[in-house]
């Protein structure tokens, strides 16, 4: 029997919220912030914002009896946000400061550097094995 | 028979913000939103492109460089050219020896 508290509780819909988000993501205030007003100097701050999500379902072999013998679905999502600039108006003018992330730069430096030792490596090694490298042997490595 | 409209997969739009008003001039930011949409899924990119500037008569747009992300795509593309290049190169080298030792023995068995 359904009371009339349970009746009246919000339903909880995760595709619509999903969706919403998605709307949500596409409005110029998600990226722009409120202007943040110092004296004679107003900031905008600017970021950047992604939003993706996918499901997908699937049904087992059906039975002798023609019955499904098994089937599932699922569906995930994220979201991700990070500064891009801030828009700086002065009495002089407008001018645009972007945010440089170094966290991130490092991290990218570090893991590019490791990628090209480890190729590079690999080429002196063919080239003293006398083995040249060629492009069959470079694509079974990635391979392998 | 009903039909349905289909949206398209890819949609690009424009996007502005609230016009902010200081110093007789009129700053209004400029969003990009790149969305997506796959039947079993949806991809939304929102970015910040340019600043429109109206002063009176006169408008300036101001682009808006993502720094961060040039850099690292720097970074990236220049250790994979880093990586590839000797490969091609000596690929390159390689035929082309093939290439000459071929002729050279084909010219030996004629004469």
């Amino acid at each position: 029997m359904i009371t009339e508290e349970k009746a009246q509780a919000p339903l909880v819909d995760p595709t619509g919220q999903a969706l919403s988000q998605l709307v949500t993501t596409a409005r110029a205030d998600t990226v722009f912030g409120h202007p943040v007003e110092r004296g004679d100097t107003t900031v905008i701050p600017c970021s950047e914002i992604a939003v993706g999500l996918g499901m997908g379902s699937g049904s087992g072999p059906v039975d002798e009896k023609g019955n499904q013998t098994g089937g599932g679905s699922g569906g995930g999502g994220g979201a991700r946000g990070r500064p891009v600039a801030a828009i700086v108006i002065t009495k002089e003018g407008v001018r645009v400061e972007p945010i440089f992330d170094l966290t991130r730069i490092v991290l990218a430096s570090l893991t590019t550097g490791a990628f090209m030792l480890v190729w590079v490596g690999r080429l002196f090694l063919m080239k003293r094995s006398g083995k040249g490298p060629s492009f069959s042997r470079f694509r079974r490595s990635i391979e392998s | 028979m009903l039909r349905q409209l289909k949206a398209p997969v890819l949609q690009i739009s424009e996007t502005r913000g609230n016009p902010v008003e200081t110093f007789s001039r009129q700053t209004t930011p400029i969003g990009r939103v790149v969305r997506v949409q796959l039947p079993f899924g949806s991809f939304t990119w929102h970015r910040p492109v340019a600043v429109e500037v109206r002063q009176g008569e006169t408008v300036h747009r101001l682009p808006i460089y993502d720094t961060t992300s040039r850099a690292i795509s720097a970074i990236v593309l220049t250790g994979l050219a880093t990586v590839l290049l000797p490969f091609v190169i000596r690929t390159i080298l390689s035929r082309r020896r093939k290439h000459h030792d071929n002729r050279g023995k084909s010219t030996s068995t004629f004469s």
